[in-house]
């Protein structure tokens, strides 16, 4: 990649990351009343630039151990007495991570380094292997259960496989593994409650029970109007119409707060931030290609399913909003997986 | 790690892939202007606009509950409390709240901490860190605010005398408790609970308002009024504070921690005064509810909720049912009686005497002969003619009592059961609020009357006593009682002259302490022939003699009051 280039595309990278996390600032300064603002993940920044240091293919080379770890991060808050009847925080002390969110990144990184491994285009044996570290991932994380960051584990690897060459064996041997899963897990993957908000979101009904957060998120966006009620007017609102605004919802909190507009700069900040990716991941090769476009798709499919169920155009299924929704542990995924990218814009050796 | 030779051939392109992310973030973008653009904005907007407002409602201050002289004996004062929200107020505010309020190290460390110690999902609510505050405090808060500290203002009910205490026998409790009850907390709407206070509660607590204003200081706008609170209207009472406080010291001054006085106009009904110890404010209940010692139950209004054989008390009434029969004759009483194996015996050998004698000395010989020629049951209409038993229509509530009949005893009946009655023992229960009534009527010529505790209530008759020729030789009974009882009292400077009384003894098993316990009545009036107040006092702790202590106290003070 030429050098000015990438400069420039980690100049872009850097700043759309800047406007978003101040918006999740404000944001979430405004769906906390009364709480500090949380300045401290503007600190996500600099940790970025330091993270992106070390070469791209160091860090995939270390890919094995860093999976391993995630799994075993994942598996371990099983052992623990669960949270609300899920175990999807590891908590040391006083000290808790959502293991998951780290997922998401090492499983770019084992699927990078596990494409780069075998020559393409790749049999069914391989593709069976890939399928077993994709599982691998999205077990834990489903029995945690975490419906949502499962949900983006499968669909940020089914993007980074649909851009590798197989096979027509090792294509039919992943359209059986989706053929065959997806309804098994529909049958017997799926906890009641979230039974119970997919037939909400079919049916339309029960705006004060399992629809309650998608009826009021709507009706929130929509007060918003074009350009919003001004920032800090939540606050304003009482009862407060949206229980953990701050996660999941903060962007009816934002709609509300900055209307059409703030939405619009939101969107186009996230989109461009999945286009530089892509820019990213078109002019490099091979593993930098490979973790530019994970990290793509994760950016994407993660803002699009929160977006779209805030939005009330898919059911409820939890996934936070990237760089915006309250959350250490999504931020820190968040920001790592930015840094890759980052990463991503330097030249590097043709291997992996 | 093997080094794998990439692929020669040209890499997937990413175009199909970045196609769908611009059109999804394309429709995103159409369905976020479909939401906040039109008609769906315009309804979505004027919705959460009504949130924006916060409706509060507006305490109305409880009427005044007011004695027969005008004295206030029951009041709402308009208060302010010092609020603190935990979450919006920082260590500097804690410290310059501390300055204003004057409060040391400790006190400022304890306040600290116990914001500190608010969990979470509360520490936005505002936290009561000092009630009532007083006019210096007030000064000091002024000037400029403390974010997080806030002054609400409350109203507070009060009562006169709340806070007596009479050390050694008395710990703390009110003059005017439990006749007067209390209110519930102001969240709960401060509804009455008890007592006057719940009797009367439609009258006293008249109507909330309600008021509107910005629910945050994000929102612009002006408080606003909706609808004023209405007060609530005072209520006027038959009882005389000073008498109340009167009969509450004779109560104390005569040494027991446990008992009731009740004060009637025998010719209106009214209630003058009503006193029930142990009594203390709710909340303060020593020993918890399930303490069973004759000094427990503070919240008892012992003048009506708790019953005790009445003893001799009944003797004037067992001779009206003597004349209803015709069982006047004179008896001789030997000082005992044989019922088949069982001896029922008299305080002493009488000799031969009459009705009025019998009255007069409280012979028990005459009782049981009486009630065992007229049987159980018209002993037991008798007493409940006479209001002693049974309903009597007080606002407050019926006073507790029982009168066993035949049919309530079984097969096999006793005759032992009948001579029990008939001299107030055994079964037969009563409490000083029914014994009033039934003194009243002897006292103002045979009419029972409802007790009266509102001033505006009408006087009712509720019946008359049988056989009233009799009553004037009971009332004369009554009177040379009252002068031998008088004369008995050594502790009195100026024991009262001319009043018309008795005392009594019931007694009570008490199984904790595995044997009979007795309770001292006093019943009587004065001044003897034109009687304005009847007196009945009954002491559960202590000497029986304290009963009559106090009852003469008492009168002697009625005497001395002015008649509301």
């Amino acid at each position: 990649m030429i050098a000015s280039t990438s400069k420039t595309y980690r100049a872009g990278l850097g700043l759309t990351s800047l406007g978003l996390l101040l918006a999740g600032l404000a944001a979430q300064h405004s769906a906390t009343p009364g709480a500090p603002p949380a300045f401290w993940a503007l600190a996500a920044l600099p940790l970025m630039a330091l993270a992106a240091r070390p070469p791209l293919l160091v860090v995939v080379r270390s890919a094995p151990v860093l999976f391993g770890l995630g799994v075993l991060a994942a598996c371990v808050p099983f052992l623990q007495h669960g949270v609300r009847g899920t175990h999807r925080w590891l908590r040391v002390d006083r000290f808790s991570m959502q293991p998951a969110e780290f997922l998401k990144v090492a499983l770019v990184l084992i699927l990078a380094w596990g494409l780069g491994r075998r020559e393409q285009p790749r049999g069914p044996r391989e593709a069976a292997l890939l399928a077993g570290l994709v599982g691998a991932a999205v077990l834990p994380t489903l029995l945690s259960p975490d419906l949502g960051t499962s949900l983006v584990l499968v669909l940020v690897a089914a993007t980074m496989l649909a851009h590798e060459r197989f096979t027509p064996g090792g294509r039919a041997l992943a359209a059986l593994a989706g053929v065959v899963g997806v309804p098994l897990f529909a049958r017997f993957g799926l906890h009641s409650y979230q039974k119970a908000r997919i037939a909400h979101f079919l049916a339309g009904d029960d705006p004060l029970g399992a629809g309650y957060q998608s009826a009021q998120a709507l009706r929130l966006v929509a007060s918003g109007g074009p350009l919003g009620e001004g920032l800090g007017s939540w606050a304003g609102l009482e009862p407060h119409p949206l229980p953990q605004a701050s996660n999941d919802f903060i962007l009816a909190v934002w709609g509300h707060e900055t209307g059409l507009l703030g939405v619009a700069a939101v969107l186009c900040g996230l989109a461009l931030l999945v286009g530089l990716l892509l820019r990213v991941a078109a002019a490099a090769t091979g593993a930098p290609r490979r973790v530019a476009t994970g990290v793509a798709a994760l950016f994407f499919w993660q803002s699009a399913l929160n977006v779209a169920m805030v939005f009330g155009l898919l059911p409820v299924v939890g996934v936070p909003l990237p760089l915006i929704s309250q959350g250490g542990s999504a931020l820190a995924a968040c920001a790592f997986a930015l840094a890759l990218g980052w990463a991503a814009t330097r030249d590097e050796p043709r291997t992996a | 790690m093997r080094a794998i030779e990439e692929d020669p051939r040209p890499a997937l392109s990413l175009l199909p892939f970045g196609v769908l992310a611009v059109s999804v973030f394309a429709l995103l973008l159409g369905r976020a202007a479909e939401l906040q653009l039109g008609e769906r904005a315009s309804r979505a907007q004027a919705q959460v606009a009504a949130k924006r407002q916060r409706v509060t409602t507006l305490q109305a201050p409880r009427g005044r509950v007011l004695g027969a002289r005008g004295q206030v004996l029951a009041e709402d004062r308009l208060e302010r409390d010092l609020l603190v929200t935990p979450s919006r107020v920082n260590a500097a505010g804690v410290d310059a709240l501390a300055l204003r309020l004057g409060l040391g190290e400790a006190a400022r460390e304890a306040l600290r901490a116990r914001l500190a110690a608010m969990p979470p999902n509360k520490r936005h609510l505002p936290v009561v860190v000092r009630r009532g505050l007083t006019a210096g405090e007030l000064e000091k808060l002024r000037g400029e605010k403390i974010a997080g500290v806030q002054i609400e203002e409350v109203y507070r009910r009060h009562y006169p005398g709340e806070r007596l205490s009479y050390p050694g026998l008395f710990p703390v409790g009110r003059l005017f408790s439990p006749l007067l009850g209390h209110v519930g907390r102001a969240g709960a709407g401060r509804e009455g609970k008890a007592g006057v206070e719940r009797r009367y509660d439609e009258q006293l607590r008249g109507a909330p308002g309600r008021h509107k204003e910005p629910s945050s200081r994000w929102v612009k706008g002006e408080p606003e009024e909706i609808t004023p609170a209405t007060p609530g209207r005072d209520v006027e009472l038959t009882i005389d504070g000073a008498l109340q406080k009167d009969a509450l010291l004779a109560l104390l001054e005569a040494r027991t921690q446990s008992g009731a006085a009740i004060v009637l106009n025998p010719k209106t009904g009214a209630v003058l005064a009503s006193v029930s110890i142990p009594a203390v404010s709710p909340g303060v209940l020593p020993g918890g509810h399930g303490h069973q010692t004759p000094g427990d139950r503070p919240w008892l209004d012992r003048t009506r909720q708790l019953a005790h054989p009445p003893g001799a008390l009944v003797t004037p009434f067992v001779a009206l049912a003597a004349s209803e029969e015709d069982l006047t004759e004179s008896r001789t009483c030997k000082g005992y009686m044989l019922v088949g194996k069982r001896i029922f015996r008299c305080t002493h050998s009488h000799g031969k005497l009459n009705t009025e004698q019998a009255i007069a000395q409280s012979c028990l010989m005459f009782s049981y002969d009486v009630g065992a020629n007229i049987g159980l049951d018209a002993l037991g209409d008798v007493l409940r003619q006479s209001g002693m038993v049974g309903s009597v229509g007080y606002p407050l509530g019926e006073p507790a009592s029982a009168m066993p009949n035949r049919a309530w005893y079984g097969d096999p009946f006793r005759l032992g059961f009948t001579l029990a009655s008939s001299v107030g023992q055994g079964n037969v229960r009563v409490s000083p609020l029914g014994v009033a009534v039934a003194y009243a009527a002897l006292a103002n010529g045979g009419r029972v009357l409802t007790p009266r505790l509102e001033a505006a209530s009408p006087i009712t008759e509720r019946g008359r006593l049988p056989s009233l020729d009799r009553l004037p030789m009971i009332r004369r009974a009554l009177v040379a009682r009252g002068k031998e009882i008088a004369s008995s009292l050594t502790l009195l400077e100026h024991p009262p002259h001319g009043v018309a009384a008795t005392r009594a003894s019931g007694q009570v098993s008490f199984q904790q302490e595995g044997g009979l316990h007795d309770v001292g009545w006093f019943a009587g009036w004065a001044p003897a022939d034109e009687p304005e107040a009847v007196v009945v006092v009954r002491v559960e702790t202590g000497e029986r003699s304290a009963a009559v202590e106090a009852g003469m106290k008492i009168l002697d003070r009625t005497t001395k009051h002015e008649e509301p």
